[in-house]
């Protein structure tokens, strides 16, 4: 089911026939000939839809998608307005809502086609993993705050839900790209089965460039992606329907390391290393229609993947059934419930500087949840309320409820406001394992001599982290040329991440003896962060669009068990977020076949006061153009530039044991043939 | 470049989109030929019902008791099942598919007129699908679509169409 729908379930008939104001001009009156001559302006049918919902949502649309020139999923969402994006190396991404950005940022739920991604590990998503055809995306939902009750584990800051499209018969495409960082080859092919079932199957490979180092030399992490998969889609006459796709991947990497020396001089070293990567899924999805405002769906899905690089060898197998019905009890009322269950396995096999307890874990979590949304008659309100318990086997069992209103105040304008919790449950990193995150050389008091290590000591104790989140906004289509869209969010913050520092104890670590100086995990950081994110979208003429977006973010966090390393944790979330972000995307169309695209934007700095040594990246502004012609009905040519302002550009900084980049400026030209 | 002068003066040449689209949904209805027997009494209803998520199935109440012939104009929005069993035109606009599909399965497909907006899924079924092309309101007419149906189109509705056929 659409993102839409789940947040509002029945908007389809708002009753709004008492507000259709006088028309200006009766066009019913007019001749057919001349209607045909009348020209048409307007923001799009998205903005219709969207301007009801109770929360922060927002779509990229298939053309969004190919006017950005994005070649990969967070580049489609790079942009969109509260989302951070940015480019940690050639492979890596660091993709966060409403701040705590990191390469496994931890807040945020993703889903392709309802399958969540993330990785039980680390609660983030290998984001290098998804080397999916653009074309074949039909958009990506985006919903800013938590959507925790409806969906599935961690939608605490936002939910990313990336919809491909449904194999729609007879229809190929091949696409070929080339550029100085990024070269790509791509084909699909769709095709009949019988009457009822249609498939597409497609290969998608791409090579990017190394990235550079802080002091420009060529960084030793140049990526080999090679990806494909097929997809059935049978839709009988009975009012059923059934899916079944499936993805392969192999990637190569390269990737630069920063690895630890447990003997003299215990300087960390950089260390270059392959990175090799396989996986798959494969999704089964039944569903029915039992009447015009129910509907019953059933998702199995299977997952695996194997990672390979100089830190840690992992395998992991994930199983995931949901099942979901809606349907309306009563008039008025909307009803959805369902039911999930997932089984993670994980083999994992560490290094010298990161160790779990145990080779094999599993992980379980279930969910029940149910919500309704009520449309209060003739008020042109609508109420949302509902529930979630989630169970998992490294804490407790949690509740998470929201309750949303959302008020169409006239035509033009729709005010929300929503109240919700949602947690992130412990990855299993954070319940069990050991990681080196420096070696330090031995003092010149200490007559022993004896280096020291700081490790990161996971908790088996680690609870969940909690949000409560509070949020307004306003929707107004002044004009069916111009819209805005503004949300404001405070979120109150309970029992994030904390390091405590344990007792130095001298231990025998990979047959030295060092002083170990454990970091053990805890959940002592509270705060708050607030913000809003800002939209206008502007159809100037007919064939050019203005959007404009901004969005603020302070993040406040303190440690109730205040000590060394708190500040180093803290300012990773509270100084790494950008605290503001502001675009203009101008689209226009010149002629009938070319269209032209320009992206200006600015990112707020970045830093972080590590112990280990602060870090800065300034502000910058910097700027994307396409140019695109559809030279036949078929042939498609387009020239991309990306960060077209600088020559390279640092967009992140990474956590320890990675290397920092420099992201040089992209230019590629793609040709895509269509049949 | 900002001045709301130019955005009210750009409106007053471009009429609202949902205005137009029901313009045309009132004026393709005009010019289609139902079989003698959909109606008993030349005072009965035509019955115009609407699915959908947008200004236009709201707008469409603009034409209740504007005439299709001599028959006055009742329009219906569709909520449950039981609404559109007695449609002579039935507007579908959504972005669910199974939902289209759904609704297409449950008329009598014969003598109704499907008009869709913008529909990715005019393959699915439906014989009229409006599309904006060079910021102009068009519509596509299936051929095959429409030769199942006992309804005419005539042919100065068929000269302004976008024939497809699939």
């Amino acid at each position: 089911m659409h993102t839409l729908n789940r947040i509002f379930l029945s908007f389809s008939i708002i009753s709004l026939s008492s507000q259709v104001h006088a028309t200006e001009q009766d066009l019913t009156d007019i001749d057919f000939e001349a209607l045909m001559e009348v020209e048409v302006t307007s923001v799009s049918k998205k903005n219709e839809k969207l301007s009801e919902a109770a929360a922060a949502i927002y779509v990229v649309t298939e053309d969004e998608i190919r006017r950005s020139g994005a070649t990969s999923i967070p580049e489609a969402l790079f942009l969109v307005p509260g989302v951070d994006v940015a480019k940690i190396d050639s492979n890596k991404w660091a993709v966060s809502i409403r701040g705590f950005n990191g390469r496994f940022a931890n807040k945020l739920l993703v889903l392709i086609d309802g399958r969540s991604i993330y990785t039980p590990t680390s609660s983030g998503v290998f984001w290098e993993n998804l080397n999916y055809l653009m074309s074949d995306i039909s958009r990506i939902e985006i919903i800013r705050g938590p959507g925790a009750t409806l969906w599935g584990t961690n939608a605490v800051n936002g939910v990313i839900n990336i919809i491909t499209k449904q194999a729609t018969g007879n229809e190929g495409e091949i696409t070929a790209s080339i550029g100085n960082q990024y070269k790509a080859l791509g084909a699909k092919q769709g095709g009949d089965i019988g009457e009822n079932t249609k498939f597409r199957a497609y290969v998608n490979s791409k090579k990017l460039e190394e990235s550079r180092d802080l002091s420009g030399q060529k960084q030793d992490n140049e990526g080999r992606y090679l990806q494909t998969g097929v997809r059935f889609d049978f839709n009988p006459d009975n009012g059923q329907w059934l899916t079944l796709q499936g993805d392969l991947f192999k990637h190569q990497l390269r990737q630069q390391f920063s690895v630890s020396n447990y003997s003299a001089p215990y300087t960390s070293s950089i260390e270059s290393d392959d990175v090799d990567i396989t996986g798959g899924n494969i999704s089964l999805v039944w569903g029915m229609k039992t009447s015009i405002d129910s509907e019953l769906n059933i998702r199995t899905s299977f997952d695996f993947y194997e990672h390979n690089d100089l830190q840690f060898n992992e395998m992991r197998d994930t199983f995931n059934i949901d099942v979901e019905h809606q349907f309306s009890p009563y008039a008025d009322h909307s009803l959805i419930w369902g039911a999930g269950y997932r089984i993670s396995k994980n083999d994992l096999d560490g290094s010298d500087s990161f160790s779990t307890s145990s080779n094999i874990e599993t992980t379980k979590i279930w969910n029940l949840f149910i919500q309704d949304t009520w449309k209060v008659p003739d008020k042109n309100v609508s109420l949302t309320f509902g529930t979630k318990i989630e169970g998992n086997n490294y804490s407790s069992t949690e509740v998470q409820p929201n309750v949303r209103l959302s008020w169409l105040a006239s035509k033009e304008t729709t005010v929300w406001a929503a109240i919700s919790r949602a947690i992130r449950i412990p990855s299993q990193a954070e319940n069990d394992s050991t990681i080196t995150i420096q070696v330090l050389a031995p003092s010149e008091f200490d007559p022993t001599g004896t280096p020291g290590l700081l490790q990161l000591v996971g908790n088996s104790e680690f609870e969940s982290e909690e949000l409560t989140a509070y949020e307004i906004g306003y929707r107004w289509i002044p004009f069916s040329s111009l819209s805005f869209d503004i949300a404001a969010f405070y979120n109150q913050y309970d029992n994030l991440l904390s390091y405590d520092i344990g007792n130095a104890e001298i231990k025998t670590v990979n047959g030295n003896l060092f002083y170990v100086i454990p970091l053990n995990l805890d959940n002592n950081i509270e705060g708050y962060s607030y913000g809003f994110e800002w939209l206008a979208t502007w159809q100037v003429t007919p064939q050019s669009r203005l959007r404009f977006t901004y969005s603020y973010l302070d993040i406040n966090l303190k440690d109730t068990e205040t000590n060394a390393y708190s500040n180093t944790i803290i300012s990773l979330s509270e100084d790494r977020a950008l605290e503001h972000q502001a675009a203009i995307w101008a689209s226009t169309d010149l002629y009938d076949s070319v269209e032209l695209d320009l992206r200006v934007y600015y990112t707020a700095e970045r830093s972080w006061d590590s112990t280990s040594g602060d870090q800065y990246i300034s502000d910058s502004v910097d700027s994307d153009i396409r140019i695109s012609w559809q030279a036949t009905p078929s042939l498609n040519l387009s020239i991309i530039g990306q960060h077209l302002l600088h020559d390279d550009n640092q967009q992140f900084i990474t956590e320890s044991s990675s290397t920092d980049s420099l992201i040089e400026r992209s230019i590629f030209f793609n040709t895509v043939y269509r049949w | 470049m900002f001045s709301f002068f130019s955005i009210h003066n750009a409106l007053a040449e471009i009429n609202k989109i949902s205005s137009l689209k029901v313009a045309y949904i009132y004026n393709i209805a005009k010019f289609t030929k139902w079989p003698d027997a959909t109606w008993q009494h030349k005072n009965d209803p035509f019955m115009l019902c609407a699915y959908g998520q947008d200004a236009v199935t709201t707008e469409l109440n603009t034409l209740t008791n504007k005439k299709v012939g001599t028959h006055p104009i009742s329009v219906v929005e569709v909520k449950n099942d039981l609404d559109y069993q007695h449609c002579n035109a039935l507007y579908i606009s959504t972005d669910d598919r199974n939902l289209y599909r759904y609704l297409l399965s449950h008329i009598n497909l014969p003598i109704v007129l499907t008009l869709t907006d913008e529909s990715p899924f005019f393959e699915s079924g439906g014989f009229i699908n409006l599309i904006e092309k060079n910021n102009k309101l068009r519509f596509q007419v299936s051929n095959q679509q429409l030769s199942t149906t006992k309804l005419i189109l005539s042919s100065k509705l068929l000269k302004l169409s976008i024939l497809v056929d699939n």
